[in-house]
């Protein structure tokens, strides 16, 4: 059984590469959201297997959005997407509960061995 | 076995403190004035961004005040973290002390009460007092130095 | 150099200059020859760094330092003469000797005296193994140890008294000790945050009791290649693993510690100076915990004090260019000063923030974790729990938020695991099944206040009483104070003590040493419990308004301020020996500052006239302070104040300007609180 992926960025390159990427290894793209509250409302509807959300969205940011997806499910898988210069936010996220992080731009295997491991468990 | 002390003077008499407890030596000037701090507490000055009060020795001493000379030299001593400031007339010289010619005394010596004398010694043509300087600095303001 | 006159300030800055330039490439040196001992060319060079050391040092008269460069330049010399050999612990005391030489001369910048340092210990050692160091089998090699040395080792931890308490603890409470070591993969981009995943994970389950680096307070990404941690814990090891089950983290390697490590590692401890990682940066003096921090310190005080130096010329600018308006002639000169002194003042102005800003950090940096630690602990607890958290942007000072952090996290453990009860027992009790921590931070007539309290069990009175051994005299208040009492919770079964107890004396150890603050604890017994911690400011900006009083200069936070007024007989009514002043239709009481600062004895602002009148006001109550001159609105540096002048505490703390006035800076809640007392009465 595929495991079940919602995508979250306003580039539409950016979700274009990601799900060329993971559904070439048999991931399943449930969504695509382009703005953080998009992201919220499609978790709720899909409830994914994991998030691969990007935190520098307009209309309410990805760490807003991450926030709200774990008051809805404190066991919300998330992997997010950050620029280089992001230490804080990304240790901010940390502390709320993300898997991991990746860093733009990322190489496909990243993404890969990334939501793989965050999938284990 | 010798150990370094600065000697200074206040009035008449002659005392020291172990040079390491001695930070900085300055010269007394750009001293700002603090109205409601003890009498003895000339003010504050500024040491490289440290505010650290002056205490006028001659003054602790239950001495007249002196006159302002360029020999005036503020010891500025530190404990720990902490610093303060010590005005005294003039600051004599650095003498290596051999601990064996100190005679712990006792009685009080130029009028001062013992708890704050560590110890006594000749120096060639004067006595020298070994002064607690923390001791001084942290006795309440309305206790006396002196007997 | 105990007389340091201004005369010599210019030849001492360009010693100092040099003398960096050389560490650092004697450093660069060293480190190169652990890799390669046989290198001729380092060898060469770093005899060519300590000659030029010893003699430009002995120019000065730094004998100390001096002494110290020459016994190095003996070794090199015989190094290259092929008559020693780079042993180990050569190399060892080589660098020890090289860490001094850094200390004395980062004392020397700070003005202090060389002599303080003891350089007996280095050079003995030198002495020793340069003397009696004959080339032989028995030496080993640097090349060979090349391998042993580059894996992180407990030889990086230094363990402060809280720690060891904590290892203790832990022992008793039957848990393990493990020193976790790992690597980041050199493909990640940024190495701190990753770090940071396992080091999250980590603090879930398990105990973390030290890391190297700091994870608390972020050093230089680099550090965080290699990282260590010691933890304890009762969990099996393959689940401590687990943790480290994160992408682009390598080679975790967990080690049980038996006692004969454990006892190597407090003795460690001991030897701080030893403990320097030598990456490859130059490092200074070996207090690893904050070693990043400490010299960017130095640097910052250096940068510090120029932005004074510039606020000076600023204001020389100024009144240059007010001399120039009154003459007619120079116009365009005028317009081209005038612009210039405004740069000038708006890039300074931005310099100080910058820096200051480089020191502070928002509390906040150590509050974000607690809500995910609650959160799981409370499950795994199976408490139902929320947490409140108040003031995290509140700014403390770097180096307060490492000592903190650890403190912090045990007391809100504490909290979950024996003060709150389990939904059952909460419903027996009527209270809502949902527990509540809040955890707030704030600033508060010249210190830090940081709170954390619950509404569980409270404290058992009785029982701390009787382990205590207190007599009934003694009110409840005073007597759960005893639970900060060294050693208190040691020995004592930990679950006999309902409430609170375990470690809090660790912690209040830790608060009051460390951190020269004080602790406190209310509780009420089923109800709840209260920890409020004080620390002294050691560094903070407050907005405040600079006023004139008597012809000398106060500051008054603006925070504490409502309005400035102007205040004329009319608005003055007398009660008694008390004046008031009508602010809005309410009569607030007026103070003459002048009277309370200098005695009765001072000279009465004259009356009649419109006077100044600030109105501050604090929870306890408002008053308006009458004063000479509103002088300026400023950012001001505070410091704290020294003891012996401020016998009456009617000051929060002191400042210097960048012209090196000295202000001090009002307590008003103080002020106030006299007033309502009626301490200032007929003054």
């Amino acid at each position: 059984m595929a495991f079940r992926v919602l995508l979250a960025d306003d580039l539409y390159f950016m979700r274009m590469v990601q799900k060329e990427v993971l559904e070439s290894k048999g991931f399943q793209i449930v969504g695509e959201a382009s703005t953080g509250t998009e992201a919220v409302t499609m978790y709720q509807e899909l409830r994914p297997d994991i998030v691969v959300l990007d935190i520098t969205m307009p209309e309410m940011n990805g760490l807003e959005a991450m926030k709200r997806i774990f008051a809805l499910d404190p066991e919300a898988k998330i992997l997010i997407c950050s620029a280089i210069g992001q230490q804080s936010l990304i240790v901010d996220a940390i502390n709320a509960g993300i898997k991991d992080f990746i860093v733009k731009p990322f190489k496909p295997e990243r993404l890969l061995s990334a939501i793989n491991k965050a999938l284990k468990e | 076995m010798g150990e370094k002390y600065v000697v200074f003077q206040i009035g008449e008499g002659n005392y020291s403190i172990p040079l390491e407890e001695v930070f900085q030596i300055i010269r007394y000037e750009n001293v700002t004035g603090v109205p409601t701090a003890p009498t003895f507490v000339d003010g504050v000055i500024n040491v490289g961004g440290d505010v650290i009060p002056v205490v006028n020795l001659r003054t602790r001493f239950s001495l007249e005040r002196g006159e302002v000379t360029r020999k005036n030299r503020v010891i500025i001593v530190q404990k720990q973290e902490v610093r303060y400031g010590v005005l005294v007339d003039s600051v004599r010289e650095i003498l290596d002390l051999d601990q064996d010619s100190v005679a712990s005394e006792a009685a009080s010596v130029f009028g001062m009460k013992s708890e704050f004398v560590r110890g006594i010694v000749k120096i060639r043509d004067y006595l020298l007092v070994l002064l607690d300087i923390f001791r001084v600095l942290s006795t309440a303001p309305e206790v006396s130095i002196k007997e | 150099m105990a007389f340091t006159g201004l005369d010599d300030k210019k030849l001492l800055r360009a010693f100092l200059e040099e003398a960096e330039e050389l560490l650092e490439k004697l450093n660069e040196n060293l480190l190169e020859l652990e890799k390669d001992s046989g290198n001729p060319d380092s060898i060469n060079e770093v005899f060519r760094l300590t000659h030029s050391l010893k003699s430009e040092s002995a120019l000065l008269g730094f004998n100390h330092l001096s002494e110290l460069a020459h016994r190095l330049e003996d070794v090199f010399d015989r190094i290259r003469g092929e008559n020693l050999t780079l042993s180990r612990p050569l190399m060892d005391a080589i660098f020890s000797a090289s860490d001094l030489i850094h200390e004395i001369i980062s004392r020397i910048s700070a003005g202090q005296i060389e002599t303080q340092i003891d350089t007996r210990a280095v050079l003995g050692e030198l002495k020793q193994l340069a003397g009696l160091e004959l080339p032989g089998p028995s030496q080993q090699p640097l090349e060979a140890e090349a391998a042993v040395s580059a894996a992180p080792g407990s030889a990086e931890l230094t363990l402060q008294p809280f720690h060891r308490l904590q290892i203790s603890e832990a022992l008793e409470r039957g848990e393990k000790l493990f020193l976790l070591s790992l690597k980041v993969a050199e493909e990640a981009e940024i190495k701190y945050p990753r770090a940071y995943l396992v080091f999250n994970n980590l603090e879930l389950i398990t105990n973390v009791i030290q890391t190297v680096p700091n994870m608390t307070v972020p050093q230089d990404d680099r550090l965080y290649e290699r990282i260590v941690i010691l933890l304890s814990s009762d969990l099996p090891e393959d689940q401590i693993l687990a943790t480290c089950a994160v992408d682009l983290i390598e080679e975790p390697e967990l080690e049980v510690l038996n006692r004969s490590r454990i006892d190597e590692l407090m003795r460690q401890g001991d030897r701080v100076e030893q403990t320097a990682i030598r990456t490859s940066r130059p490092t200074g003096s070996a207090r690893i915990e904050s070693a990043s921090v400490r010299v960017g310190t130095e640097k910052l005080n250096e940068i510090w004090q120029l932005v004074g130096e510039l606020t000076i010329y600023k204001a020389q600018l100024t009144q240059l260019h007010d001399r120039l308006s009154r003459r007619r002639e120079n116009e365009s000169i005028k317009g081209e000063v005038e612009r210039a002194s405004d740069s000038l003042e708006r890039i300074t102005a931005e310099m100080q923030q910058a820096i200051m800003g480089t020191r502070m950090v928002p509390i906040a940096i150590l509050f974000n974790k607690f809500p995910r630690l609650v959160r799981d602990l409370s499950r795994k607890l199976g408490k139902n729990v929320e947490l409140e958290i108040q003031g995290k942007d509140t700014e403390i000072d770097r180096t307060i938020v490492e000592v903190l952090s650890d403190p912090l996290t045990h007391i809100i453990r504490n909290s979950l695991d024996h003060g709150l009860e389990d939904p059952e027992e909460r419903k027996k009790a009527n209270k809502p099944e949902v527990g509540r921590i809040s955890v707030s931070a704030q600033q508060q007539g010249g210190k830090i206040v940081i709170e954390v309290a619950d509404d569980g069990r409270g404290l058992d009175v009785a029982k701390i009483r009787k382990k205590a051994g207190i007599d009934s005299d003694i009110s409840d208040e005073e007597a759960v104070q005893n639970i900060f009492s060294p050693g208190f919770s040691t020995k004592e079964d930990v679950t006999d003590l309902s409430g609170r107890g375990v470690g809090m004396d660790v912690v209040a150890t830790r608060i009051r040493e460390d951190l020269k603050g004080e602790v406190e604890v209310r509780s009420v017994t089923g109800g709840g419990t209260m920890i409020r911690i004080l620390l002294p400011l050691t560094l903070t900006i407050l907005h405040s308004l600079v006023i004139s009083c008597a012809g000398y200069y106060y500051a008054i936070p603006v925070q504490d301020i409502k309005e400035t007024v102007k205040v004329t007989e009319q608005n003055i009514s007398i009660e008694g020996e008390n004046e008031y002043y009508d602010y809005e239709g309410q009569k607030v009481a007026l103070l003459r500052l002048d009277s309370v600062l200098l005695g009765p004895s001072a000279e009465p602002s004259s009356r009649g006239q419109e006077t100044n009148g600030v109105v501050v006001a604090q929870r306890r109550g408002t008053a308006c302070l009458l004063v000479d001159e509103l002088v300026e609105e400023e950012d001001l540096v505070i410091k704290p104040i020294s003891d012996l002048l401020n016998h009456r505490r009617l000051f929060s703390g002191v400042t210097v300007l960048g012209d090196g006035r000295i202000i001090f800076i009002l307590d008003t809640a103080r002020i106030i609180e006299i007033i309502e007392s009626g301490g200032f009465d007929g003054v």
